[in-house]
């Protein structure tokens, strides 16, 4: 299909010409289509929030009404990005929100030696981690080193992540493993 | 309309082609992935076309230029809300298309389901209007919602380069007409296209022709 400025213009010409209601102004429709698109951000709890993805630390306002994240978007107010965000940044609410269809909900699991996938609950399989992560500290936690000195760590797990997780929820996870005794902590930062 | 309405101002000589506007459009108005979703068609453009589910699209276009470099021009497509809409005038029942009273949006509504996609889609010129699988046609709505709680659009909001402008239209022409003042120098081509029919104000850096529009798609 191709319609050319110049033909764009011709028509414009022409329904002028033919005295057509240039602006047609039906305000119940509009009320109802803006109604319907609007995001009930004004109720919502607003939570500010720093971007996981890269360094340069975007700040950003959670929406949240009922529970559930309904809009994730720049902070107008914050010094280092004065509300704007890239195209990462942009889509964040698809990390956080409810409503992502793509969001895994089952997992593939295959155990040791199988040669075939299942497909289980996060429930499972949360529950099955935490055995092996008591299995693994058991084993191999230490109270002292070889120069006798209290240590109290476990040189058997360590941590790659995440790259996804906001500055809050790295506060936590550190939190965590540190109370395992985990030395190895690693996060794949990256944009 | 208060104040003539609302107007957009694009910068092509600021953007970046980061997408952040496309993404951000997706994500206020909780637009789903393309489906299938695309491949590599050997260019950053990204999904191929706009959709019912994509209202805007960062187009990229390649010219060789004399002196044997190549130009590498970027273009933020979307509906250009014209003044006197031609999809409005082509339109069956009054009620399908309307012009918003405060900004000057033209909104696609339910009633698009009973319009014609082809007459519609014919009828614009810049060839914006897609069809979603319930039939409604859709296209950017200048998020009046966000608007007319005194937001900006979620596009201009989320602009990192301050590529996108927006505000009252009699302030982006007069923005317009000062950027093309203050880079003449350095653009001796810059333009800003349809500023009397159109609430999109694109000021491009170089000729029109070195531009992707939808239009040619």
């Amino acid at each position: 299909m191709l319609v050319t400025r110049r033909e764009f213009l011709k028509t414009s010409a022409f329904t002028a010409g033919v005295a057509i209601t240039g602006m047609g102004f039906a305000l119940g429709p509009v009320e109802a289509h803006a109604e319907q698109l609007r995001k009930n951000i004004e109720g919502a709890t607003r939570t500010t929030t720093i971007c996981p993805y890269c360094g340069v630390g975007c700040g950003f306002v959670v929406h949240a009404s009922g529970g559930k994240v309904i809009n994730i978007e720049g902070d107008a107010d914050h010094p280092i990005n004065e509300g704007t965000a890239c195209s990462k940044g942009s889509a964040l609410y698809q990390m956080a929100g409810g409503n992502n269809v793509n969001r895994l909900t089952k997992v593939r699991y295959r155990a040791a030696g199988a040669t075939e996938w299942e497909e289980k609950s996060w429930e499972w399989v949360i529950g099955q981690i935490a055995a092996k992560i008591k299995a693994t500290r058991d084993e191999t936690f230490t109270e002292t080193n070889e120069a006798g000195k209290t240590v109290n760590r476990t040189l058997g797990i360590g941590s790659l992540g995440s790259a996804a997780m906001d500055n809050e929820e790295c506060w936590l996870y550190q939190k965590f493993l540190r109370a395992l005794g985990l030395v190895y902590v690693e996060h794949q930062a990256r944009n | 309309m208060a104040e003539n309405g609302k107007s957009f101002l694009i910068d092509t000589t600021k953007c970046t082609a980061c997408r952040a506007c496309q993404v951000a459009c997706k994500q206020w108005n909780e637009l789903a992935a393309e489906d299938p979703v695309p491949t590599n068609r050997g260019t950053y453009e990204n999904p191929p076309d706009l959709s019912a589910n994509t209202w805007v699209l960062v187009r990229f276009k390649e010219t060789g230029l004399s002196d044997g470099t190549v130009a590498w021009n970027f273009l933020r497509n979307s509906c250009h809300h014209c003044i006197d809409a031609p999809c409005k005038q082509m339109a069956d029942n009054s009620d399908s298309i309307t012009i918003d009273a405060q900004t000057g949006a033209v909104l696609f509504g339910e009633g698009t389901k009973n319009e014609s996609f082809e007459k519609i889609r014919k009828a614009c010129p810049f060839n914006i209007p897609r069809q979603g699988s319930d039939g409604q046609l859709y296209k950017c709505t200048m998020c009046v919602d966000r608007v007319h709680n005194g937001d900006l659009p979620a596009c201009v909001k989320v602009c990192p380069v301050g590529a996108l402008q927006f505000g009252d239209r009699q302030d982006m022409l007069d923005a317009a007409a000062d950027r093309l003042d203050a880079i003449r120098s350095d653009y001796p081509d810059a333009a800003v296209l349809d500023r009397k029919e159109v609430r999109l104000l694109l000021l491009l850096g170089d000729r029109q022709s070195m531009y992707a529009t939808a239009a040619e798609s």
